[in-house]
């Protein structure tokens, strides 16, 4: 894992009345033992990783309470999980980054919700929507409606998010419902504090084993007949349940203003950005104090229709500022309006923007229209800075796109790609989820379309059979377990496909933080690989498609250009039929690196003969027509001043963060790109032997050598 | 209401520079003095090499004084409302400029020095942002600000970007943080204290000591020529033709004239200094201006041209001892640790040819193309040139240099940059002439990306340049302009096309791919 959690497990400990100061992510985390979880289950994804990343490092704590932790191989299985809270009164959670993620769990979801629970269960989802998310934009908000489960939105400071989620699962059990909890981005990340209290023993858990299952009860199963009597029960009993929780428990917050004429009604994910939005109008303070009342909504499913008519009874107008499209929260404030014959006006998406994130700017832009005489100045200026900036650049910045580490092993295969490209033309390229979905980005530009994770072959199988050239789909290890072998593999196996699948095996799902898979080399393989791949020798992935029934089938590292760009050729001409595989193995440098750095370090301390290697650029032989980078995209890979006054455009130079992959010398080769690269190794605790050899060496060229220049022309 | 409003904090950072750590250090430096703060980021996928920002919101007053009320802390920054900005890069901190939140009220704390982009760094030719003017945009646009190279202090103290930054933070007194608060805070972190302290202290003193921006001058422009360089002594009988140049030409023809000599002989310098006074000729005859830009650039590139690289000039410049000095020195080390250094050739056909007189060259590469293959050996060679075998076999490849002047690649070059000249020198106008002059940038590369470099170069010069194509001289100045830029934008053929394009100049027949032909019926 790419992350220790070692201090943060500390948090997890504290008891009744200490001070928790930390992330927002691991207060949802501490909340949930306060809770009494039986079981936690997640797919990691950013911003909810940490939550199953402390856990599953805080295992051994965890067996201490009786709380079982599962690393789910994705969000359909962990969401399958909290059918244990249907028989039993068992809590439970599970995690995941949305909309992705629900969407992969939506089937279990509906089930799940039909059903009914009985301990409670609560679903934390990572709302990835606005500026910087990494997926596509939809809401998780409709998830909630059509199966009606119900989804609170905590105004985000620590203190309301630890109470919303042990009020949460009393919900659940009050309305025998399941719960979302959404936590945008930005929440999942602050840092802030709240008072702690002791954590609570599961009632039901590992350490006090059921002597029975639960009692054969039909009523239990998402099956008919009974599905439809679950429907009924949807409406009639637990959604009232629910409402009348909300209210009893004020788990929506009124704060009350002078302007009673008028109101705002929010999400409580949104609360924060709207004070300063109104703090910027001249209608707030620092401190919340608010002029325009404003009702909170934590639970922004179901809404509570006395309470909506309540706040709006006698005001001229409202505005509701919900975030995303579409606005399904103003749709059914408009239907209790009618229904309440109230004849307050009703704002929302007619004065704020559709799309994307409510920051600051976008609720101040809204809130001026809304309320009469409120002070623009600050909207004016937001605008004024933006042209100002613009101007005085002149050109816009170009983007800084995140790209593969220093090292990656899935560098050299898109290189590779490029170059077959070159010489048997261009390939349709199936993309997919992960961190080779960087090959996107300049300088590969590879991809046609991304259908979600692990869905790159099941993305070709319409698209091969027009194609005059095989077409390619890449796929990393993740999303081969993720989803990859049954939708892409089993599916084009039973169909008798063609095209060529791309696995990068290089051992976790490394976009998300390097977490452990089924095939990530064990422990023992790490320690035989030393400083080599540790993923070379972990067969599991060549022996799944053995199994399912692959017939062509090459496993070629990484790092040896020439020979990816030999089997890509061969796989992309030969007449063999079926299903062509290629494994493209390669140990996640981050993950290398952490292991090597510091056996290296004690060895060099110890004083053994440790060889380091990195690679570099004569500077006079090189051109600075930079087709290398356009090979490589490698951050180290970057360019500088020629110290050479004839020359004008900057030439190619290796830094310093180089870790010596390999992938300059053997792109120079393949390429046939220039003799400028050279490799370094250079010999730290050099023994006797070393020097030796180093004197005769030295005496003999220095006889063929040149004689040293005392200034030379180009020379760095 | 109350009328204090929270200070806002923005940091800027790179995948691994440790943003992250800096925020802590910065919510635990303000929780130590008191002050309700909450930090917040966007890190995900863009810790992997992109960029990344972090949100901290202060409040002035401590939370003593605040009666247990406790201020709402927003999540992101918002344009117009920043009052500090702190970044860890040049380019970044343009884009933050970008997004309006650097304005009037804002104390921006940024490194000059730069991390290139991928889109910067992939292009034929120089695709970096201006930084001259970045940096003016940046002053510009702040209430204050303070610009140094913090890598440099990073690499002086040995410790990461983070502590730097940090110690500009506090040094700057733009927010109420006590420097003892912030060193202990560094201190609780625990790890790689004293190297972070020590950067820490660097990034303070030139936080605290900066009245005014502090600029690193030129830091865009490429490197001046400044040094004639000293002349070999070879060369001193050609120092007083050098003479005979125009003032600011004559740093570049001497470097030219050094570099001739090294590559060939001082007959060769001679022959520059011939083909240079032809030029020159033509320039004066035009005004030349007070620069001589025809006769300096056409110096520059025509020097490069002449000492084109092949084998034997790189097996020459790799087998140099001073060489290994600069590959120590790069590396960090001194002359302590042994080393073994690995050169990576992969010769073609081609290459063999081009040092081949030229009727025996084209069977060479006769041999080549009925074979279907550029490189002579399918995984190309590895020379160890800190060995005796490889000094061996770098020399006896450097002494091929000897016959250049036979070789076949010479004798074309000396031909193409004939072709160059005579276009220059006949050149109806000054502009056109600089512009003529400056196409020479497109000669580079190695191998392909040569050949492709150098068919970009004969296209302009054979349909815009040396035609009748475009009459009128302004028009085509402009023209060769524009095809020269967009034949250094890209290496594709695309972007130059599409410029003579404009011109009425057909594009290229797309390059022949061998087909391959696949069962297309589903196998039973």
């Amino acid at each position: 894992m790419e992350r220790s959690f070692a201090a943060e497990i500390e948090l997890l400990k504290l008891g009744e009345g200490a001070l928790f100061r930390g992330e927002g992510i691991l207060a949802v985390t501490k909340a949930l033992l306060q809770s009494g979880v039986s079981y936690v289950g997640g797919y990691q994804g950013a911003p909810v990783s940490h939550l199953l990343d402390v856990m599953v490092q805080a295992r051994d704590y965890l067996d201490t309470l009786g709380v079982h932790v599962e690393s789910c191989t994705n969000e359909a299985s962990a969401c399958a999980m909290l059918a244990a809270s249907i028989n039993y009164p068992a809590r439970g959670a599970v995690t995941w980054k949305s909309i992705v993620g629900t969407n992969v769990a939506a089937d279990a979801l509906s089930n799940l919700a039909s059903a009914g629970v009985k301990g409670g269960a609560l679903i934390v989802v990572g709302e990835d929507y606005g500026e910087g998310a990494s997926v596509i934009q939809e809401r998780t908000h409709a998830y909630a409606m059509k199966s009606s489960v119900w989804l609170v939105d905590p105004r985000p400071n620590l203190k309301t998010i630890v109470k919303t989620v042990e009020q949460a699962f009393e919900l659940s059990e009050a309305s025998n419902t399941p719960v979302i909890m959404e936590l945008r981005i930005r929440a999942c990340h602050v840092q802030g504090e709240f008072t702690t209290r002791e954590n609570r023993a599961p009632q039901v858990s590992p350490l006090e084993p059921l002597a029975e299952p639960a009692a054969f009860l039909y009523d239990r199963l998402s099956h008919p007949p009974v599905t439809f009597r679950q429907e009924k029960l949807k409406g009639e009993v637990r959604m009232p349940a629910a409402r009348r929780f909300i209210l009893d428990r004020a788990m929506n917050e009124l704060f009350d203003g002078k302007r009673a004429e008028v109101g705002i009604i929010v999400q409580g994910g949104l609360y924060n950005n709207l004070i300063r939005a109104l703090e910027l109008a001249g209608l707030a303070d620092a401190f919340g104090d608010t002029d325009v009342p404003i009702l909170c909504l934590n639970v922004v499913y179901p809404l509570v229709p006395e309470q909506i008519a309540a706040f709006c009874a006698g005001k001229e107008k409202v505005l509701v500022v919900e975030e995303g499209q579409p606005e399904y929260i103003e749709q059914e404030i408009a239907t209790l309006l009618r229904r309440a014959d109230l004849q307050t006006r009703l704002h929302g998406k007619d004065l704020l923007q559709a799309a994307g994130e409510y920051s600051t700017e976008a609720i101040l832009a809204g809130v001026t229209k809304f309320i009469e005489g409120a002070d623009t100045a600050a909207l004016e200026a937001a605008h004024a800075a933006r042209e100002d900036g613009g101007r005085l650049l002149g050109h816009p910045v170009p983007p800084r796109p995140p790209t593969f580490c220093v090292g990656c092993p899935e560098r050299p295969v898109f290189s590779a790609m490029k170059l077959v490209q070159q010489d048997i033309g261009k390939l349709h390229v199936g993309a997919d989820i992960g961190c080779h979905a960087f090959g996107t980005f300049e300088p590969f530009s590879q991809g046609n379309s991304i259908l979600g994770y692990g869905m790159s072959l099941a993305s070709i199988a319409g698209v091969t059979p027009f194609q005059q050239r095989r077409s390619i789909a890449i796929m990393g290890d993740g999303g081969f377990w993720h989803n990859g072998l049954l939708s892409g593999v089993s599916s084009n196996l039973f169909n008798k496909g063609d095209g060529l699948l791309v696995i990068m095996k290089n051992g976790y799902t490394s976009a998300t933080g390097t977490q452990e898979l089924i095939s990530s080399p064990e422990e023992e393989l790490k320690r035989i690989a030393g400083a080599g791949s540790a993923t070379d020798t972990q067969m599991t992935i060549e022996d799944t498609l053995k199994g399912a029934g692959v017939k062509w089938m090459r496993t070629v590292h990484n790092y040896r250009v020439a020979e990816m760009m030999a089997a890509l050729k061969e796989a992309l001409t030969t007449r063999a039929p079926g299903l062509k595989v290629i494994i493209a193995e390669g140990e996640c440098q981050l993950e290398r690196q952490r292991r090597i750095r510091p056996l290296n370090a004690a060895a060099i301390k110890r004083g053994e003969r440790v060889v380091r290697v990195r690679y570099g650029i004569d500077e006079n032989v090189c051109t600075g027509d930079h087709s290398c980078i356009r090979l490589s995209g490698c951050p180290s890979l970057t360019i500088k001043d020629p110290s050479d006054p004839l020359k004008v455009d900057p030439v190619a130079h290796v830094n310093n963060n180089c870790v010596g992959c390999g992938l300059c010398g053997e792109v120079s080769h393949a390429a046939t790109l220039c003799p400028s690269f050279y490799r370094t190794e250079i010999v730290i605790n050099a023994t006797a032997w070393d020097r030796f050899k180093r004197e005769v060496r030295e005496f003999f060229i220095g006889l063929i050598a040149p004689k040293r220049r005392a200034t030379q022309g180009a020379q760095a | 209401m109350s009328g204090a409003r929270n200070l806002t904090l923005v940091i800027g950072a790179l995948g691994g520079e440790g943003g992250g750590v800096l925020a802590d250090w910065v919510v635990a430096t303000a929780q130590a003095a008191g002050y309700p703060v909450q930090a917040t980021s966007i890190p995900g996928v863009a810790q992997r090499t992109g960029a990344t920002t972090y949100y901290v919101e202060i409040h002035p007053q401590k939370r003593e004084a605040l009666g247990g009320r406790e201020p709402v802390m927003c999540l992101a920054p918002a344009a117009g409302q920043v009052d500090v900005l702190l970044y860890s890069e040049l380019v970044e901190t343009a884009r933050a400029v970008q997004l309006g939140l650097v304005t009037k009220r804002t104390t921006l704390i940024g490194s000059t020095h730069r991390v290139y982009l991928t889109a910067e760094k992939m292009q034929m030719g120089d695709g970096r942002v201006d930084t001259a003017r970045a940096i003016a945009a940046i002053e510009g646009a702040a209430k204050k600000a303070i610009l140094f190279d913090m890598e440099a202090e990073t690499a002086s103290a040995g410790t990461v970007i983070s502590a730097v930054m940090f110690g500009a933070l506090i040094g700057s007194g733009a927010l109420p943080l006590a420097r003892a608060d912030a060193e202990a805070s560094i201190r609780a972190g625990g790890k790689g204290v004293e190297a972070s302290l020590k950067g820490f202290a660097a990034g303070y003193a030139r936080a605290a000591g900066t009245a005014s921006a502090q600029v690193p001058a030129g830091a865009s422009a490429p490197a001046p020529a400044t040094s004639a360089a000293r002349k070999p002594a070879s060369a001193a009988d050609l120092a007083g033709r050098i003479e005979a140049f125009p003032d600011s030409a004559r740093d570049i023809i001497a470097l030219g004239v050094e570099r001739c000599c090294d590559y060939q002989d001082p007959a060769y310098a001679a022959q520059y200094l011939d083909r240079l006074a032809r030029v020159l000729e033509a320039d004066r005859a035009q005004g030349g201006g007070p620069l001589f830009m025809t006769t300096r650039e056409t110096a520059r590139f025509l020097a490069l041209w002449m000492c084109y690289e092949d084998v034997a000039r790189v097996a020459d410049l790799k087998s140099r001892p001073e060489r290994f000095d600069g590959i120590r020195a790069e590396a960090g080390i001194g002359n302590d640790e042994p080393i073994k250094v690995v050169e990576f050739f992969k010769p073609g056909f081609d290459e063999v040819a081009d040092q081949l007189p030229p009727g025996l060259a084209d069977r060479v590469r006769a041999f080549g193309r009925k074979r279907g293959r550029a490189a002579i050996f399918e995984n190309g060679i590895h020379v160890e040139s800190t060995s005796v075998f490889g000094t061996l076999q770098l020399r006896a490849m450097a002494s091929l240099g000897r016959w250049r002047r036979k070789s076949s690649r010479f004798i074309a070059e000396q031909a193409l940059i004939e072709r160059w000249l005579a276009a220059i020198v006949a050149a109806p106008s000054a502009a056109l002439a600089s512009e003529i002059a400056l196409t020479g940038r497109l000669i580079k590369g190695y191998s392909e990306t040569h050949a492709r470099a150098k068919e970009n170069f004969l296209r302009i010069l054979e349909t815009i340049i040396e035609g009748g194509r475009i009459a009128d001289a302004g028009e085509r100045t402009q023209a060769v302009r524009r095809a020269r830029e967009a034949a250094l934008a890209a290496a594709e053929a695309g972007p130059l096309d599409t410029a003579l394009a404009a011109y009425g100049v057909a594009p290229r027949e797309p390059k022949a791919i061998p087909m391959t032909f696949h069962p297309r019926k589903k196998v039973a």
